[in-house]
C-alpha cells in the first residue's frame, strides 16, 4: 500500500508510470559498472522519495536474488573466456561471471525503481494510469478484473477445497488425488467461467457497451514537472556516465 | 402508457426443457408485483428474458411500449429498467462503492458530477452515506446488497426488477430492505420466497409453477 506522506504519493500516476518504463529501458542498455552504480543511486533516491523500504520490498529483492544466484553460479560455467576459477573439471570465466553480476544488478535496480515508483500505486490507478497512456483499452480491462476477482477467485479455491477437506480428502502422489485435483481445477475454471458471464451480464444492465468510464480525472501539476526534471536530469547523467567518453570524443 | 412491460405468451427452452411456456403477464405503472414459485421455476429467467439477457424461444416482450426484438433494442431500454441480482458479487465489479454505483450512470452519458451526485443520493437513499471510498469486495452481505440496489437506483430507472432482495440479510440489512421498497416510486417486479417481504412490498402476486403463470389479484389470496 501507497505511504500517503511519500513525496512519490503525490506525483501524478501517468508521470511516475512513464518514468519507470523509461528508466528501467536506460538501465537495461547500460554496461559500465559506473553507469550501474549511478542508476543504483538513482532508483535509491527514487525509493527513499516513495518510503519503500519496507519488509515486502527486502523480501521481493531477496526471492530475485535467489533467481540471480543461480544465474550468477551458471552463467560462468557455459560463457567462454579468462578462467576466474576451476573446480575439478567446471571452469568459471570472467566474462561470464561479469555478465552474470551485469544482469542481477540491472534486475535489482530496475526492480527497487519500478517498487518506488510503481508499486506503491493501488492496481486501478496503475490500470487508469497505463490507459491515459496508451495501453490498449481491452489490456486495461484485463488487468482491471483481474485485481477485482482474483479475491472472488480465492475465496472459491477455499470453498472447493474446504467441501473437499470436509469430506476427508488429502491430497496423495495416486490416481484417486490426481483426478480429483483435475475435478477441483476444472470445477474452479467452470465456475469462474460462470461468474464472468453473470458479471456480464450485470454489466450489460447497467449500460456497459464495451468501454470503462471512470471518476478519477488525472491531472498535472508543479509538482509532477520537478520529478520529470529530478528523473530527466538523473537520467542523462547515467547516460553520460555510460556513453559521455564516446559523446566527447 | 400502463403498461411498462408486458410479456405476451412467451416460451423459453434450455437444453430441450421446456422453462417457461406461453407465460403472459404485465407489470402497469406504480405497480409493485411479487412473483413467486418453486425453484427452477424459471422465475430468474423471466427477469433475465425481460432485459434481453437470454433469448426467448417464441412469444413478444414489450418495454415501455416498444417491442424489442434485438440487442440493440434491449440496449435502450436497459437504463430504464433496474436489474438486482441474486448475488451482489456478480454486480459488484469496480474497486470502491462510489465508483461502483457511478458505472451506471456514466454508461447512461451523464458527466463524472452529474454521476457522482446521482451516486452519493443513491447511497444516502439506502443508508450508506459514508462508504463511498470503502472497498466492495471487503463489505459485509447484507452492505453488498445495498450497495448493489443503490447501483441500480442511481440509474434512476422506471422499472425495478428485484431477485431475491432480502437473501443472506443480517437483520438491519432486512430491515432497511423492508422500509426502502415500499417507498420507492419505481414499478417493481420482485422475486421472493420471503412473505414477509412480499406482503409488505407487493401489491399483486403472480405465481409461477410447471412453465406457468397463474395470476393473483392481491398477495394474500395465494397460500404458500
Amino acid at each position: 500500500m501507497e505511504d500517503e506522506s511519500a513525496a512519490i504519493a503525490r506525483v501524478d500516476p501517468r508521470a511516475r508510470l512513464a518514468g519507470a518504463l523509461a528508466f528501467a529501458t536506460l538501465v537495461v542498455f547500460l554496461e559500465r559498472w559506473e553507469a550501474l552504480a549511478a542508476a543504483g543511486v538513482v532508483a535509491l533516491a527514487l525509493a527513499v522519495a516513495a518510503k519503500a523500504f519496507k519488509t515486502t520490498t527486502f523480501k521481493r529483492h531477496a526471492e530475485l536474488n535467489v533467481l540471480a544466484l543461480f544465474l550468477v553460479l551458471l552463467v560462468p560455467l557455459s560463457t567462454p573466456g579468462e578462467p576466474l576459477f576451476s573446480l575439478g573439471p567446471m571452469t568459471w570465466s570472467r566474462e561470464g561471471a561479469d555478465f552474470a553480476l551485469g544482469i542481477a544488478a540491472k534486475a535489482n535496480i530496475v526492480m527497487l525503481a519500478c517498487g518506488a515508483l510503481i508499486a506503491t500505486m493501488d492496481p486501478t490507478t496503475l490500470a487508469r494510469a497505463a490507459k491515459s497512456l496508451g495501453t490498449p483499452g481491452k489490456l486495461v480491462q484485463i488487468m482491471f478484473f483481474c485485481v477485482r476477482y482474483l479475491d472472488t477467485a480465492h475465496h472459491e479455491f477455499h470453498k472447493l477445497r474446504n467441501a473437499m477437506r470436509a469430506r476427508g480428502f488429502r491430497a496423495g502422489c495416486d490416481a484417486h488425488s490426481l483426478r480429483s485435483i483435475g475435478y477441483f481445477m476444472g470445477m474452479l475454471f467452470i465456475r469462474a467461467l460462470d461468474r464472468s458471464e453473470r458479471v456480464l451480464d450485470a454489466m450489460k444492465c447497467r449500460g456497459f457497451q464495451g468501454r470503462l468510464h471512470s471518476l478519477t480525472v488525472f491531472k498535472m501539476s508543479s509538482r509532477d514537472a520537478v520529478f520529470a526534471v529530478f528523473l530527466g536530469i538523473a537520467a542523462v547523467a547515467v547516460a553520460f556516465v555510460e556513453w559521455g567518453r564516446a559523446w566527447i570524443t | 402508457m400502463d403498461h411498462l412491460m408486458e410479456f405476451d405468451k412467451i416460451s423459453f427452452d434450455y437444453d430441450g426443457q421446456t422453462v417457461l411456456e406461453e407465460v403472459s403477464l404485465s407489470l402497469r405503472q406504480g405497480e409493485r408485483v411479487a412473483l413467486t414459485g418453486p425453484m427452477g421455476a424459471g422465475k430468474t429467467t423471466l427477469l433475465k428474458l425481460a432485459l434481453g439477457l437470454l433469448k426467448p424461444s417464441s412469444g413478444t416482450i414489450r418495454m415501455f411500449g416498444e417491442t424489442l426484438r434485438s440487442e440493440k433494442d434491449f440496449r435502450g431500454i436497459r437504463g430504464r429498467a433496474g436489474l438486482l441480482f441474486q448475488d451482489s458479487d456478480d454486480q459488484l465489479f469496480c474497486p470502491t462503492v462510489l465508483e461502483d454505483v457511478a458505472f451506471g450512470p456514466l454508461n447512461m452519458g451523464r458527466s463524472v458530477e452529474e454521476a457522482e451526485d446521482d451516486a452519493s443520493e443513491a447511497l444516502l437513499r439506502v443508508g450508506l452515506e459514508g462508504f463511498e471510498r470503502r472497498i466492495t469486495y471487503r463489505l459485509s452481505g447484507g452492505e453488498k446488497r445495498l450497495v448493489a440496489l443503490a447501483t441500480i437506483l442511481a440509474m434512476k430507472p422506471d422499472i425495478l426488477l428485484l431477485d431475491e432482495p432480502s437473501n443472506g440479510l443480517d437483520k438491519t440489512a432486512y430491515m432497511r430492505i423492508l422500509e426502502l421498497l415500499p417507498s420507492l416510486p419505481q414499478s417493481i417486479l420482485i422475486v421472493s420466497h420471503d412473505k414477509r417481504l412480499i406482503d409488505t412490498v407487493a401489491t399483486r402476486r403472480i405465481v409461477l409453477d410447471n412453465a406457468r403463470v397463474n395470476d393473483c389479484a392481491s398477495p394474500d389470496s395465494i397460500g404458500d
